[in-house]
């Protein structure tokens, strides 16, 4: 199995005193903590924390430790680790619950007495609910079509450990109208009761992935409209993409950079209703051009008198 | 949180569901960490949209040894970062497509 540094993990020397593991701990324990880290391995990482913290903190545990991180300094200290045979963990054991979900090394060397079955079954427990990221195109939100979901739980046995996990799947459809960051639950569909309690919800958190064209503002999307410069300057008609069929739309003559258009209805749908399609132009200049195209611009200059840095100078 | 209809959770099934006691309950009550439908009655209620925030707070006071005050302010600023982090993301995006 794999030996843990319990010193790494928590960013001490092998000396350190007491008061400063603990302090690294606490420090750790703010950090990775999941409810606060959005760190993609943080739950994993606040255990280990947790684990190593468990060992260094009692007197016995950590010079058992250091006893072994010694052996295995001298078995040149690398490669999988193996127990020295007939190894007794010295103080305190015996089951605590704040241990579950340790790694294999904490569990052959510090776990001590606590084995299956011992003290009988766990008492009935509710299923732990699950918290399930669920990616969703803007399209979704707009089409009839269920969306499959699979994901894994563990499995519990009797004694309330561990022995595998399964995996589900489900078809949700997308209520129209949510919006990214909603949770939507579903009842019982998390880990499995102990005895003949209730299995844990599901809380799928929607995220919605961002769009090649659109950005999202509540339920308006937003669609940035490319115009050459003469379109904004002279007007015109064009054709704007929605979530579903194109529309055409008229930009008036003298539109600025940045100008919004609000097109009513044609948005995200709503509880009460669609939002709405807001495009905003953007001005952008052609490539670089030959000679002759120049010198188009340069009339142009000339006649129109344009000082866009007026305001620079006063 | 999307709910159809309105559901809402009395105390003792709230406390054994999220595994705390009563005391914790009326801790995080008074902190103002949740409210109960109405808080004159004999069993509190609550919103069924509320559990998930009271099994946070119960994780957080656990796992980091934080008083309730405590919680309650990180719970505060948690939710005021997630908003931050929300609206930034919003406004990222918009400034790329200017930037395209």
């Amino acid at each position: 199995m794999e030996f843990k540094d319990y010193y790494a993990l928590l960013g001490v020397e092998p000396d350190a005193d007491e008061s400063t593991i603990k302090t690294a701990y606490r420090r750790m324990a703010r950090k990775f903590h999941p409810d606060i880290s959005k760190e993609d391995d943080a739950e994993a990482k606040f255990k280990d924390v947790a684990e190593a913290w468990q060992v260094l903190k009692d007197a016995d545990k950590r010079a058992d430790y250091d006893q072994l991180r010694l052996m295995r300094s001298q078995q040149g200290g690398r490669g999988a680790f193996e127990p020295p045979p007939g190894w007794e963990p010295s103080g305190g054991a015996g089951f605590d619950p704040a241990d579950a979900g340790f790694s294999d090394f904490f569990e052959s060397l510090f776990a001590g007495a606590r084995q299956s079955g011992r003290g009988g079954p766990s008492p009935e427990r509710r299923g732990r609910d699950v918290e399930i990221d669920l990616p969703i195109f803007l399209e979704d939100t707009v089409s009839v079509e269920a969306k499959p979901v699979s994901y894994r739980l563990p499995e519990y046995n009797e004694y309330g450990q561990v022995i595998g996990e399964t995996t589900k799947n489900l078809n949700v459809k997308i209520p129209a109208g949510v919006t990214g960051g909603e949770r939507i639950r579903l009842k019982g569909q998390g880990v499995a009761g102990v005895g003949n309690a209730l299995a844990g919800d599901v809380y799928l958190r929607i995220r919605l992935v961002p769009h090649p064209l659109f950005d999202v503002e509540g339920h308006n999307l937003i669609v940035t409209v490319p115009v050459a410069p003469w379109e904004a300057a002279l007007g015109t008609k064009i054709e704007v993409p929605t979530l579903t069929t194109p529309i055409k739309m008229s930009i008036p003559a003298g539109s600025q950079n940045g100008s919004k258009l609000r097109v009513p209805g044609k948005g995200l749908p709503g509880k009460a209703g669609h939002g709405d399609l807001i495009a905003v132009l953007k001005v952008v200049m052609p490539d670089a051009a030959g000679e002759d195209i120049n010198q188009l611009w340069q009339q142009l200059a000339e006649k129109a008198g344009f000082d866009p840095r007026a305001q620079w100078s006063r | 949180m999307v709910s159809q209809v309105e559901v809402t959770i009395y105390s003792s099934e709230l406390c054994q569901r999220v595994a705390i006691s009563s005391q914790e309950l009326a801790e995080m009550v008074s902190h103002g960490i949740v409210q109960p439908c109405d808080q004159r009655a004999v069993e509190w209620q609550f919103d069924e949209a509320v559990v998930t925030e009271i099994a946070r707070a119960a994780r957080l006071r656990r796992d980091l040894q934080i008083d309730w005050a405590g919680v309650a302010l990180a719970l505060q600023l948690l939710e005021e970062v997630d908003g931050l982090r929300r609206e930034n993301e919003v406004l990222r995006r918009r400034l790329a497509r200017l930037e395209e």
